[in-house]
C-alpha cells in the first residue's frame, strides 16, 4: 500500500514554476530529471523520458528520496555504529503532524532537557523547509493527516555530560497504513520510539531522527522513512572541537551556532581555549582586571551570564564545555598591572622583542612562577571558572614553555640559587615548570574541592624522561599535537597516560592560509587539510603503527583545533564545517571504510547542514551531488 | 578655525580618559566602563598606552587615520594625498548634500543613489559604533553634555561637481575624481569634482574612508581638511566569479558588488555557465535553464540580471557575461534529439572523463550542427538585452581535441570539406566555430565590440596570430606568472588581462575533490600578500622585455566554485582580493609590508558594512602596530 502511494506521488513532480514565469511557450514546465538509485554509483541524475539502465530503481525519483532510501545508510551523518534495519519506503508530513506522546524520565530536570530537545528537533524541521514553503498550511483534514508520534524513554537521573556517560541509543521508528481513507482515520501512522540510559544518548537518538528526514524540494513536502531499527553508541567518549577565542574573539551567537553544529554531529566537547597572550576576554568577576587590561574592547568579552547560557545551551544539545586556562606559558595580556597593584610582576617578558627569541609567535609573555601573588590570581580564575562551567575535566594548557625569558630574569635565577639550582640549565627550568604545575594544580583542586582529571599539551613535561617522572598517569591526561607518527606519542602510550589525539598534521584546521607572520607563502601548518585526510585519522590506527596494542580505555578520542590568529566570527563556520563533521565520523564510529564511502553522505550531510543556517564550505560542485559516483578520477 | 575645534576635541578627549581612569580604580562595574588604553601616534606609528600615562591617547581606529601618512585609504590614491593630522567630530545626522551638479537627469538619479549608499555607510559606522549604547544627546531640546554638544552642533556638507553624462562605465571611461574637504567653524565641506558619475561615486567611497567612529567620544570624526586627486592606473580591475559549478544567490552576487565598490574594482566577469550547470533563464530558450539549471530555484531570471546589472553600475561595477564554448559546455544543451535539433553537445558526461576533458562532467559543442549558432545567437540576443554592450567574453578554453576527433560525423564532415589534409584541421574546425559563433555575438548586438577569450591552444604561438584578430580580440591569461604563453600573447600584440593562476586564482589549496590528492590542482592557497605584489610590469620584465603598460587593461582574480557556495565563499574571496585592488589601481613600487596595516583596517572596514572577510591576523597585531613581523 505505501508502495503504490508513493508511485503516485512521485508522478507529479513539477518545477515550482520558476522558470516557468519567463517561459513565453510552456507556462508550467515539468522539470526533464528524476533520480535512479543505481548499484554501484548511489543517486544519479536521469531523464524521466529515457529508458531505465538495468539496475536503477526509480521507487523514489526525487533527490531527497532516492537520497534518503538508496544506500544502507540513508543520509545519516555519523554513520550509526549498529543499523538493524531502514525502510526504503516514505511517508510524507507536515512538521505539526508530529506529537510527544509521552517522556519518560526519572527527574523534572532531565524531563525539561528531553522538552527543550524536542524544541531544537522542531526548530531544525522548520530550517530545513524553504522560507516560502514555510508559512503553507495543511489542506487535508486534520483526522486524515498522517500521525508520527514519539515516545521518549530516559533511565538515568544524569543531567551532566561526563567522560563516564552512556550515550547510547535506540531508536525504532514502525509505521502503520489505514487499509483504506476513511473521514476519521487518519492515512498513516508511525510509531517512533527512542530508549537511551541517559539523556545525552536520547538527545543522539532525536539527533537521528532528524536525520531520516528531509525536506523534498520536487515534492514540496517533508518526508520520512516509514520504518528504522537503530541501536548505536560512539566509539570514543570524547569527541571535541577546540576554539580559540584570544587570538582573535568570536562572538557569542557564533559560539551557539558552533555547538548547533556539534550537536548535528555528535560531537560532545567544546574545549574553550579561553585565553593566551593575545587577549584575555573571560570575564572574572574575582579578578576583574584581567578583563578590563586584557580584552581587545569592552564588548569583546565573555561575561558570566553568557557563559552560563552557553553551558546550558551547549547541555541541552549534548555538548559538554571544557574550559582551558593556558599557563605558565601563553599568558600576556591582562596580567600587566601587578606593579601598579603593589603584586609584583606576575606575567614576564610580555610583548618581549625579538619575539622569537622568547616564544612561538608574536606578542610573548609567560607567568612569574616564583612570584606567589599569581597563585592568589590563579586560584580566583580557577574559582570563577568552577562557579560558571559543569565539566568534570579542566584543561591546564601547559604548552610551549620557552626557558629564555626565564633564563634572563633575575628574580627567577635569584630563586632558583634558593633552591641550591645555580646551574640555569634545562634541569632547572624543568624543575621551576614542575614546581608551577604543582602549585597551580592545587590552586585548581582547592577551588574545585575535588581531584577532578586534568589535561595537558604534550610539551617539554611530557617528553620521554621527563613526564613519568613529573607528572601523574592517573590524574593527567594528554593532549597530542605533534605529527600523528610522532614517538612521543608512543612514549606517552606506554607509559600508560590517557591520551586525546588532535595531530596537527590531520586535525589542525588553521592550517594551510596565508603567513601571518613575515614573509614565506604559507603558514607554519600548511597545506589546508581536506575533509579526507581528517576522515582517515583514525587514533587507533595512530596507536597501532607504532606496534602497540590499541587499548581503547586509553585513548578518550580526539579533537580538531581552530587557532584564531587567522579566524574570528565572520568566517570560522566555513573553516570548521564540513571538516569537523569528517572528525564526527571518525570519533563517533570509528569506520573500518575509507572516505571515498563516505563521500556521498558527506556530501549530503554537508547541504543539510546549510539548511540548518550553518555557513559550511562547499566540497564539490553541485553536479557531483546530483550524479553521486562520478566525481572521481 | 580649525585652532578652536581643535581644542574643544581634547578637552572633549579629556573627559573621556578621565572618565576611563575613574572607573578603573573602581573596577566592581567593570561592565559600564572603558578599555585602560589609548593609543598615541610616534613615528608614524600607533602606540598602545596606558590612558593615565599620556594626555594625546587617542581611539586606536582614531590615532590609525590621523598617524599614518595616507590615512587608511584603500585602494592608495595615485597622487599622494594631503591629509590635515586634525579631526572634527560630527554625527551621522549631520551629513547632508548640499549640491549636486551634472548635465542629464540619468547623471543626476545616479548621483542621488551614490549619495544615498554613502550616507548609510555614514549611519552604519554610527550604529555599529553605538552598539546597544543610545545617545541621549538632542540638540533642540538642549540635552547634550558640553562635548557632544560641538559634535552635533557640527555639519558635513558634501557638494558634487560632474561634468560629462557617462551612464555606462567602458574602458575608456574617465574614473578620476578630485575631492577637498575643507572645515570653517562648525561646517566641514567636502568638495568632489569628476569628469564621470563613476570619478564621482569613487570619491564618495574615499570620502567615507576619511571618516571613522570614536570610541572615546562616542560619535563619528573626520580628517578635517584634505585633497585628494586620484585615478586609476588599470581601466580593468576585476572578479570572476563562477555560478555553474555551484550556484550563487542573487543576495550573494549583490554582497560582492559591494565589497567590489568598497575597493574600487570595476568588473564583475560573470562566468555563468559551464558543463556543470546551466543557470541563465534565456527568454528565447527556455529549454536551457529547465534542463540545465541544479534546481528550479537555482536560476537567474531577466529580472534578477536587470536589477544586478543596474545595482552594480550604481557602484561602479560593470558586468561582463561569459558563455564559454565550445567547451565546457554541457548542462542544459542536452534537449536537441528530442526536439528535432540533432546533437546540440558531444561527449556529455563521457568516462573516462579524464580523456576527455579536464574535470567531470566533460562536454563539447557540435560545431557542424547549424542549430547550435541558433540557439547560441538566442542567448546572445537574451544577453545583449540585459548587459552592456562594450565587452564580451566567450571563454575558449581546456578545448582537448579528443572528443571531436572521435566523432565520425565531424571527421567526415572535415573530410567532406577537404580540411583533412590541413596541419591542424580540429585547429581550423575551433576556428570554424569561433568565427561562426562571433558573427552570431556581432547579429545579436548589433556592433562588433571587443571581445574577451582565455588563453588557449587557438591563442598559442603561430595559432594566435593565423586565427585572431588582435584588434577585436582580448585574451585573459591564466596561466603561470612566468609562462611563455604571456610572453609570446605580449610580444604578438594583444591586449590583456591578467589572471595567472599561480597569485589570483582564489579557490587554490582546499581539498582535492576529485580523486585521491589531498589539495586541489593549483594547491597551496595563496596569500594577499602574493597577490598584492603581482604584477603585470615584473611579469614582463621577468621576460627581458620592455613594459608596455598600454597593452594590459588590467586584471581579475577568479573564484572557480568547485568548492564554493553559499556565503562561506566571501571569505575566500575577502580581503584577499583589495589586494588586487591596490595593485590594480594605485600599482605600488613598494611592497605588502607598507600595506599590511591599512588592509587590515580595510578587512575591518569591510566587516563593518556586512561582508564576512576572512581576518589575516590576531587583532592584537592592529593593536600593537608593528609587532607581527618576522
Amino acid at each position: 500500500m505505501a508502495f503504490k502511494f508513493l508511485l503516485l506521488v512521485g508522478l507529479f513532480f513539477v518545477v515550482d514554476g520558476v522558470i516557468a514565469q519567463e517561459s513565453v511557450k510552456q507556462s508550467r514546465q515539468e522539470s526533464p530529471w528524476a533520480w535512479a538509485c543505481r548499484t554501484g554509483r548511489g543517486c544519479v541524475k536521469v531523464a524521466k523520458d529515457s529508458p531505465v539502465e538495468e539496475g536503477d530503481n526509480l521507487d523514489n525519483p526525487t533527490l531527497a528520496g532516492c537520497k534518503l532510501t538508496c544506500n544502507g545508510e540513508s543520509t545519516l551523518w555519523p554513520k550509526p555504529r549498529s543499523i538493524i534495519s531502514l525502510s526504503k519506503t516514505l511517508i510524507s508530513f507536515h512538521p505539526t503532524d508530529i506529537r510527544i506522546s509521552r517522556i519518560s524520565a526519572p527527574t523534572p530536570k532531565v524531563k525539561s532537557l528531553t522538552n527543550e530537545a524536542i524544541q531544537v528537533l522542531r526548530s531544525v524541521i522548520r530550517k530545513s523547509i524553504p522560507n516560502t514553503q514555510r508559512g503553507r498550511n495543511q489542506t487535508t483534514k486534520e483526522t486524515q493527516r498522517p500521525q508520527i508520534n514519539i515516545q521518549i524513554s530516559i533511565v538515568s537521573g544524569d543531567d551532566r555530560l561526563e567522560m563516564t556517560t552512556d550515550e547510547s541509543y535506540n531508536l525504532h521508528v514502525e509505521t502503520i497504513f489505514a487499509t483504506a481513507a476513511t473521514p476519521n482515520s487518519p492515512r498513516s501512522t508511525t510509531s517512533v520510539s527512542i530508549t537511551a540510559t541517559s539523556f545525552f544518548g536520547a538527545r543522539h537518538g532525536i539527533e537521528t531522527l532528524s536525520q531520516i528526514m528531509a525536506w523534498d524540494d520536487t515534492l514540496g513536502t517533508m518526508i520520512m522513512l516509514t520504518d528504522v531499527n537503530i541501536s548505536d553508541s560512539p566509539a570514543f567518549v570524547h569527541r571535541g572541537l577546540l576554539v580559540d577565542t584570544s587570538r582573535n574573539y568570536v562572538s557569542v551567537p557564533v559560539i551557539k551556532k558552533i555547538i548547533d553544529a556539534m550537536s548535528y554531529d555528535k560531537l560532545n566537547v567544546f574545549h574553550w581555549h579561553l585565553t593566551d597572550t593575545h587577549s584575555f576576554p573571560f570575564v572574572s568577576t574575582r579578578e576583574p582586571r584581567l578583563s578590563l587590561y586584557g580584552a581587545y574592547s569592552p564588548a569583546k568579552v565573555y561575561r558570566p551570564e553568557d557563559i552560563k547560557e552557553l553551558v546550558h545551551y551547549a547541555t541541552v544539545r549534548g555538548v559538554k564545555i571544557v574550559p582551558e586556562f593556558d599557563a605558565p606559558a601563553h599568558v600576556g595580556s591582562g596580567w600587566e598591572w601587578g606593579e601598579r597593584a603593589g603584586m609584583g610582576q606576575l606575567a614576564l617578558c610580555v610583548n618581549k622583542e625579538p619575539w622569537t627569541t622568547y616564544c612561538v609567535e608574536p606578542p610573548c609573555g609567560i607567568l612569574n612562577p616564583v612570584n606567589d601573588n599569581i597563585y592568589s590570581v590563579l586560584s580566583n580564575i580557577y574559582q570563577d571558572m568552577r562557579d560558571l562551567f559543569v565539566s568534570d575535566i579542566f584543561h591546564m594548557g601547559g604548552d610551549e614553555v620557552n626557558f629564555a625569558c626565564w633564563n634572563e630574569t633575575t628574580e627567577i635565577i635569584d630563586w632558583l640559587k634558593t633552591q641550591g639550582r645555580t646551574e640555569k640549565s634545562k634541569e632547572d627550568f624543568l624543575y621551576l615548570w614542575t614546581y608551577f604545575q604543582n602549585r597551580s594544580l592545587a590552586e585548581v583542586d582547592k577551588a574545585y574541592d575535588n581531584k577532578q582529571p586534568i589535561v595537558l599539551w604534550t610539551s617539554g613535561l611530557t617528553e620521554d624522561g621527563h613526564a613519568d617522572k613529573y607528572l601523574d598517569k592517573n590524574r593527567y591526561i594528554i593532549q597530542i599535537w605533534t605529527t600523528g607518527t610522532d614517538e612521543s606519542i608512543a612514549q606517552l602510550y606506554r607509559q600508560g597516560f590517557k591520551l586525546i589525539m588532535s595531530n596537527y598534521d590531520a586535525w589542525y584546521f588553521d592550517c594551510g592560509y596565508g603567513q601571518w607572520v613575515g614573509d614565506g607563502p604559507n603558514n607554519w601548518c600548511a597545506p589546508y587539510i581536506g575533509w579526507q585526510k581528517v576522515y582517515e585519522n583514525s587514533p587507533r590506527k595512530l596507536i597501532v603503527n607504532f606496534n602497540e596494542t590499541f587499548n581503547s580505555r586509553q585513548i578518550l578520542g580526539g579533537e580538531a583545533a581552530i587557532w584564531s590568529e587567522q579566524v574570528d566570527s565572520t568566517t570560522i563556520e566555513g573553516k570548521l564545517w564540513p571538516r569537523s563533521s569528517a572528525l564526527a565520523e571518525r570519533l563517533w564510529t570509528d569506520p573500518d571504510t575509507t572516505w571515498r564511502v563516505a563521500e556521498h553522505r558527506f556530501n549530503h550531510h554537508r547541504e543539510r547542514l546549510v539548511q540548518r543556517g550553518i555557513q559550511a564550505d562547499a566540497l564539490q560542485p553541485e553536479w557531483c551531488h546530483h550524479n553521486d559516483g562520478y566525481c572521481f578520477l | 578655525m580649525s585652532e578652536s575645534s581643535r581644542r574643544i576635541y581634547s578637552l572633549l578627549q579629556f573627559i573621556f580618559v578621565f572618565n576611563a581612569l575613574w572607573l578603573v580604580s573602581a573596577h566592581s562595574s567593570f561592565f559600564e566602563i572603558s578599555s585602560p588604553w589609548v593609543w598615541v601616534c610616534k613615528e608614524s606609528k600607533c602606540v598602545r598606552t596606558r590612558a593615565s600615562e599620556t594626555t594625546q591617547g587617542q581611539a586606536n581606529a582614531v590615532c590609525k587615520l590621523t598617524c599614518y601618512e595616507s590615512a587608511t585609504l584603500w585602494p592608495l590614491p595615485t597622487v599622494k594625498p594631503t591629509l590635515s593630522k586634525d579631526v572634527t567630530a560630527f554625527f551621522a545626522s549631520n551629513v547632508r548634500i548640499t549640491k549636486l551638479t551634472s548635465n542629464s537627469s540619468k547623471t543626476d538619479e545616479m548621483l542621488r543613489e551614490a549619495v544615498a549608499i554613502f550616507t548609510n555607510y555614514i549611519q552604519q559606522m554610527e550604529s555599529n559604533g553605538l552598539g546597544d549604547s543610545t545617545r541621549d544627546c538632542v540638540v533642540s531640546a538642549n540635552t547634550c553634555k558640553s562635548a557632544s554638544y560641538v559634535a552635533a552642533q557640527h555639519l558635513l556638507n558634501v557638494e558634487v561637481i560632474v561634468t560629462q553624462d557617462t551612464v555606462q562605465l567602458a574602458l575608456d571611461t574617465d574614473e578620476s575624481y578630485t575631492l577637498d574637504v575643507k572645515t570653517e567653524d562648525t561646517v566641514t565641506t567636502a568638495y568632489i569634482v569628476a569628469e564621470t558619475y563613476f570619478g564621482a561615486r569613487h570619491a564618495m567611497e574615499t570620502l567615507s574612508q576619511l571618516i571613522t567612529w570614536d570610541e572615546l567620544s562616542n560619535s563619528l570624526v573626520m580628517i578635517q581638511d584634505a585633497h585628494v586627486e586620484d585615478s586609476p592606473v588599470f581601466a580593468h580591475r576585476g572578479f570572476s566569479i563562477d555560478t555553474s559549478r555551484n550556484y550563487v544567490e542573487i543576495s550573494l552576487l549583490k554582497r560582492i558588488i559591494d565589497g567590489l565598490s568598497y575597493n574600487k574594482l570595476n568588473v564583475l566577469h560573470w562566468h555563468i555557465t559551464d558543463s556543470n550547470s546551466f543557470p541563465f533563464v534565456s527568454s528565447r530558450e527556455p529549454l536551457m535553464a529547465i534542463y540545465g539549471a541544479h534546481s528550479a530555484r537555482q536560476v537567474y531570471r531577466s529580472a534578477d540580471i536587470q536589477e544586478l546589472v543596474h545595482y552594480a553600475q550604481v557602484r561602479g561595477v560593470k558586468i561582463i557575461p561569459e558563455v564559454d564554448a565550445p567547451s565546457h559546455v554541457g548542462a542544459g544543451w542536452d534537449w536537441g534529439p528530442l526536439y528535432g535539433m540533432g546533437d546540440l553537445l558531444l561527449c556529455f558526461d563521457i568516462q573516462p572523463w579524464d580523456a576527455y576533458c579536464y574535470q567531470p562532467p566533460c562536454g563539447f559543442f557540435n560545431p557542424i550542427n547549424d542549430k547550435v549558432y541558433t540557439v547560441l545567437g538566442n542567448i546572445y540576443k537574451d544577453m545583449a538585452d540585459l548587459f552592456q554592450n562594450d565587452m564580451f567574453h566567450m571563454g575558449g578554453d581546456e578545448v582537448k581535441m579528443k572528443c571531436w576527433n572521435e566523432t565520425e560525423s565531424i571527421t567526415q564532415w572535415l573530410a567532406d570539406k577537404g580540411w583533412d589534409q590541413e596541419p591542424d584541421p580540429l585547429l581550423k574546425l575551433w576556428s570554424h566555430y569561433q568565427n561562426q559563433s562571433l558573427a552570431k555575438l556581432d547579429e545579436a548586438y548589433g556592433n562588433t565590440q571587443p571581445v574577451i577569450l582565455w588563453n588557449s591552444d587557438l591563442t598559442a604561438k603561430g595559432h594566435g596570430t593565423s586565427y585572431l584578430d588582435r584588434n577585436r580580440y582580448i585574451i585573459q591569461f591564466w596561466d603561470r606568472w612566468n609562462d611563455t604563453t604571456l610572453k609570446n600573447l605580449y610580444e604578438d600584440g594583444f591586449k590583456l588581462i591578467i589572471s595567472n593562476y599561480d597569485a589570483l586564482y582564489l579557490d587554490c589549496g582546499f581539498s582535492g575533490w576529485v580523486g585521491e590528492a589531498l589539495n586541489n590542482w593549483c594547491a597551496p592557497y595563496i596569500g594577499w600578500k602574493k597577490i598584492y605584489e603581482n604584477s603585470p610590469k615584473a611579469m614582463i620584465e621577468n621576460f627581458g622585455l620592455e613594459y608596455n603598460k598600454d597593452q594590459f587593461l588590467g586584471g581579475e582574480a577568479a573564484l572557480w566554485a568547485e568548492q564554493s557556495k553559499g556565503l562561506a565563499l566571501e571569505g575566500k574571496i575577502w580581503p584577499r582580493l583589495s589586494a588586487l585592488a591596490e595593485r590594480l589601481w594605485t600599482d605600488p613600487e613598494t611592497g605588502w609590508r607598507l600595506a599590511e596595516t591599512r588592509l587590515h583596517i580595510q578587512r575591518e572596514r569591510m566587516v563593518d558594512r556586512g561582508i564576512t572577510a576572512d581576518p589575516l591576523q590576531p587583532e592584537w597585531c592592529m593593536q600593537n602596530d608593528d609587532s607581527c613581523f618576522l
